[in-house]
């Protein structure tokens, strides 16, 4: 009937009539069609967001779960190994007490068994201290930093400092102690890759944010090194790190500095998500 | 036949409303629900009082353009999400008035006001595309034709176009022209018609989630 219509050469106002018609319906078909497709097509690129992501979940979890595999292992490797003969040899020398009755052998024993429990004392107050810091947990993110530091500087290595700008109020021990692990985890990088001859280290805040700089002149990585081996098999400790500062809702960046000398990481936290942290707790 | 086909088709949407109260409650259409229910009493009532006071078609479908232009303008805008994009329905409804105003103050002869019915057209059809454009932008809407605002929406966009051009037309028709041509309003008039149906039978929160679905199935 259109057909018809439209070979009429009598009919203009007919022909324009259904051209204009089924030109306007076939826009608006060709629209709607448009965007239900559009719209799948969105939701599948979310759909394959999300499973990256969660991929990444996932490899950052076996990471902290190795790693804390590997904590148990070495803990228990070290009371194995270095407690347990310690305290296997100190059992000796007081056994000999009992078959031994020359008084000054005894107490060349006695003596023998004391230094040998010193030694165990310390070693497990080592092993604790490797756990939880107690200048961390006693005086805070800033004394246990600087600690580190010193300590680093002392053996003659590495020259390294470290500056806290303001940090008047302490964070929540717990979060102290992450951002204390991740900074631990840099360092220890830093120190067995980059072959550098300074760290620092400063911290500073700005409005609402916290900042933790490192800066440091030997082999760094940048922000895209850290990304792709986020995603990849290797690099346990940035895994590690990584998902520390998830809990923290924190951000970090590795980067070269303006000069192309240094490399800077910078660690970025939010003040509010402590306080909602500490407002949850 | 086709007219009580036409008839049995503008009736259905106000019994599918009614039928699923409780499914289109607190679901914002009301409105349509109203401009279903002015559409029905049109059809029976408009040539009751033709035949009875003698009134002008002119007058009649003028003041039909105007209630239903104001009923989808106000659904329509409650239904835009974006601020920013919600004056836009405002500056068309002054210039709406301005249309209708004009028109009535120069033209009052023909059967039909064929200027503010496509200037409605043309307004209910950018409308219709700044709503869509919103739901695509919205990242909680993940299938739009889960929404029962979608298929409103749908219905009056595609009714909308394809009558621009009769409308266009409409005020120079003959009664034969009327008559030859008018056919394709009630066309899509009833495709109008089934999409409010499915909007209104639609359950609510029908929409799968399949981002949900996928966390759901971690």
């Amino acid at each position: 009937m259109i057909l018809l219509e439209a070979t009429n050469p009598g009919s203009n106002v007919s022909l324009v009539l259904y051209f204009g018609t089924i030109g306007m319906l076939a826009l608006t078909i060709g629209l709607i069609v448009f965007i239900i497709f559009h719209q799948r097509k969105v939701i599948r690129y979310q759909l394959r967001l999300q499973r990256m992501e969660q991929d990444q979940q996932k490899l950052l979890l076996n990471a902290s779960i190795r790693l804390q595999e590997e904590e148990r292992q070495r803990i228990a490797a070290d009371l194995h190994d270095d407690a347990g003969p310690l305290l296997a040899t100190a059992r000796l020398y007081l056994n000999e007490n009992l078959v031994n009755l020359d008084k000054t052998t005894q107490l060349q024993s006695i003596y023998n068994a004391k230094q040998i429990i010193d030694d165990t004392i310390q070693l497990i107050r080592n092993i604790s201290h490797s756990l939880m810091p107690p200048t961390l947990k006693n005086f805070g993110l800033e004394s246990a930093v600087n600690d580190l530091f010193q300590k680093i500087s002392g053996s003659g290595s590495m020259n390294a400092s470290s500056r806290f700008h303001d940090y008047r109020e302490r964070l929540q021990a717990e979060n102290e102690l992450i951002i204390f692990r991740v900074i631990q985890e840099l360092v220890n990088n830093i120190l067995k890759h980059s072959n550098a001859s300074f760290i620092h280290l400063t911290q500073n805040t700005s409005g609402e944010k916290f900042f933790i700089r490192l800066h440091h002149d030997g082999r760094g990585i940048t922000q895209n090194d850290f990304n792709k081996l986020n995603k990849s098999n290797v690099g346990l400790g940035l895994k590690n790190i990584q998902s520390r500062l998830k809990v923290l809702h924190g951000k970090i960046f590795f980067e070269k500095d303006m000069s192309q000398t240094y490399y800077k990481v910078t660690i970025e936290l939010i003040k509010e998500e402590e306080d909602k942290l500490r407002e949850q707790e | 036949m086709f007219k009580l086909v036409f008839l049995i088709f503008e009736i259905l949407p106000v019994v599918f409303y009614v039928s699923f109260l409780r499914r289109n409650k607190h679901e914002g259409l009301q409105v349509v629900f109203i401009y279903s229910l002015i559409s029905v009493a049109v059809e029976f009532v408009a040539p009751v009082l033709r035949r009875e006071f003698d009134i002008s078609s002119f007058y009649f479908y003028a003041c039909f353009t105007i209630i239903e232009y104001l009923l989808l303008t106000i659904f329509l805008y409650f239904s835009i999400k974006d601020a920013r994009l919600r004056y836009i329905p405002i500056i068309g409804t002054v210039a709406f008035f301005a249309t209708v105003v004009a028109n009535f103050l120069h033209k009052r002869e023909g059967n039909f006001d064929s200027l503010p019915a496509s200037v409605e057209n043309v307004l209910i059809i950018i409308y219709s595309i700044i709503f869509l454009y919103g739901q695509i932008k919205d990242p909680s809407i993940l299938f739009v034709y889960y929404t029962k605002k979608f298929w409103v929406v749908i219905a009056c966009f595609i009714y909308f176009s394809a009558t621009l051009f009769l409308f266009l037309y409409a005020s120079n028709f003959s009664p034969q022209d009327h008559n030859k041509y008018w056919y394709i309003n009630n066309i899509f008039d009833i495709i109008k018609n089934i999409f409010f149906c499915i909007a209104f039978s639609m359950k609510k929160n029908k929409a799968p989630n399949p981002i949900e679905n996928y966390y759901a199935d971690i």
